[in-house]
């Protein structure tokens, strides 16, 4: 694995503790802004994968 | 009427599938216990997401929401979201060594990396000890759950009736069954799941409108810690860590990583795996949360979601949820059923699928018996095992990765592992000590990956007998 997919991945698990607004309780629509950010985190996350495994997952 | 014809119906497909399945299934090992090792995407996926999308994400992710607010979304749907990594970091290297070994179980995997049969013994024990009686749970959860639509039904009864159920259609196609019956049980939870959350929020007027009159009656739900201090960072940090590791130690899960026809199916299942989740463990909770705003006062949380669905959506969509939350207790127990008869007699006694048909009834027959004779499942050593399943479970993954990717890992370090992992669990589970804020398993796994390491380094010897996985 290329050193920079594991920056990645570490990078959103550092976001996905999001300790900076941990007392925040804006609303937007329907659902805290915190919410959305994890909502938004886990999209990203199914998006950085799809992108690991076409570009970096080789086939054995 | 209408939920009497909807379960039959669903009853139907569960058998149709399994006689199917089984005209399908040759008599072999691998066939039997890993549908040859042929699943493609759609069906890893759907088979993996739906194993490890019990009752508890339909009804328990609702309850807790109710009570400790919307914290329950991102402490679940993340770290869950994460663990799809291991698909490729534990999957990927379990499917190849599968591929080229034939290994069938997990406990071949680990003791075959240093021909010890103790070992491969020892990783198959913990992994059963922690899942049979999770299984029993689940068959008491099924009674529970068919009541809602036959409340002349004993719950003996209907669990029973499920695991019988069950029981039939594993024995019937084995892997190819549970597979296959998982993509129809997934469709069935997701459809039901949105068509909950979609009548609820029309009649509640919108989705601002329920979260409003819930922001209005307790404001705490929508923040964190919530309502009763749950949610900090470090059990925040505590979940995701646990998630990400204990999942894939799951002997249902594992056994799934033999069954990929090739890496791709893998792959697709790791990307479309956070995708799900993020939207599909957001319904259950929102729906907890606005049951505040709704007036709804529950004893027991976990029936808050059926309350909200039953006062709130039209009765063919709560016949609807009613089937989608058994699909969801039966795709995760028949998978339970199956990966433990495969590795409780495939690690003892060869890979022998009569063998593994009796074990397969002998296990029903003990879910069977712990709900007749009405044994509390929270009482005993079946008790302890229960509450303590995820903690028993996640220590196993040191001995994994190590197995997979430390060439100075030896037996002794990994049975240290497991043995101090579990001496530690168990331990705080009698004597509880300080575990400064976070979960007790972290300190369980911190513990256990000491322990790896430095019985590892104590006992390496540059031995020409372990064996090189994948």
């Amino acid at each position: 694995m290329r050193k920079w997919w594991l920056l990645l991945f570490v990078a959103l698990l550092i976001l996905s503790v999001d300790f900076w607004n941990w007392n925040g309780k804006q609303i937007m629509w329907f659902m805290p802004l915190w919410a959305w950010h994890i909502f938004i985190l886990a999209l990203l996350l199914s998006a950085s994968f799809s992108l690991f495994a076409k570009y970096e997952w080789r086939d054995e | 009427m209408m939920a009497i014809a909807m379960m039959a119906a669903y009853f139907l497909v569960l058998f149709s599938l399994g006689i199917y399945a089984h005209k399908k299934t040759k008599s072999n090992a691998e066939d039997y216990f890993l549908a040859n090792r042929s699943f493609g995407p759609v069906i890893l996926f759907f088979t993996l997401a739906a194993t490890n999308f019990s009752a508890f994400t339909f009804l328990g992710f609702a309850g807790k929401a109710y009570t400790d607010g919307m914290g329950q979304y991102g402490i679940m749907a993340i770290g869950t979201s994460f663990m799809a990594v291991m698909f490729y970091v534990i999957g990927r290297k379990v499917w190849k060594a599968g591929k080229d070994k034939g290994y069938i179980t997990p406990g071949e995997l680990v003791g075959g990396r240093y021909n010890s049969r103790s070992l491969q013994l020892l990783f198959t024990g913990v992994m059963a000890a922690f899942t049979i009686p999770y299984l029993a749970i689940q068959a008491i959860g099924a009674g529970y759950i068919l009541q809602m639509i036959f409340p002349g039904l004993s719950m003996e009864v209907g669990a029973v009736a499920v695991m019988a159920v069950i029981c039939f259609y594993v024995l019937s196609g084995g892997m190819r069954a549970s597979g296959w019956t998982d993509v129809f049980q997934g469709m069935v939870m997701v459809v039901a799941m949105v068509a909950a959350f979609a009548f609820i929020a029309h009649s509640l007027g919108g989705f601002g409108s329920a979260t409003s009159a819930a922001y209005n009656v307790q404001p705490s739900l929508f923040s964190r810690p919530g309502p009763n201090g749950y949610f900090t960072t470090k059990i925040w940090l505590s979940f995701l860590i646990l998630w990400i590791f204990c999942d894939p130690m799951f002997p249902q899960i594992f056994t799934r990583f033999y069954t990929a026809k090739s890496q791709h199916s893998l792959k697709i299942s790791m990307s479309l795996y956070p995708l799900l989740i993020s939207f599909l463990f957001l319904l259950p909770v929102l729906i907890g949360v606005w049951a505040h705003g709704a007036g709804i006062d529950v004893a027991n949380p976990d029936n808050v979601l059926l309350l909200m669905v039953k006062n709130y959506t039209p009765s063919f969509v709560f016949s609807f949820v009613i089937v989608g939350a058994l699909a969801a207790l039966m795709s995760t127990a028949d998978s339970q059923l199956l990966s433990l008869s495969t590795i409780l007699t495939c690690d003892t006694m060869g890979n022998k699928v009569r063998y593994s048909r009796i074990v397969t009834l002998l296990l029903t027959a003990f879910a069977i018996v712990f709900i007749t004779f009405g044994y509390n499942p929270k009482t005993g050593i079946m008790g302890t095992l229960v509450s303590t399943t995820f903690s028993g479970l996640v220590v196993l993954f040191p001995s994994v990765i190590a197995t997979l990717y430390w060439k100075k890992a030896t037996e002794w370090g990994c049975m240290a592992s497991i043995l101090g992992g579990e001496f530690i669990v168990f331990f705080h589970n009698s004597m509880p000590f300080p575990t400064f804020g976070f979960l007790p398993s972290m300190v369980a796994l911190a513990f256990s990956f000491t322990l790896m390491f430095i019985f590892s380094m104590l006992t390496f010897k540059d031995r020409e007998s372990v064996v090189q996985i994948a």
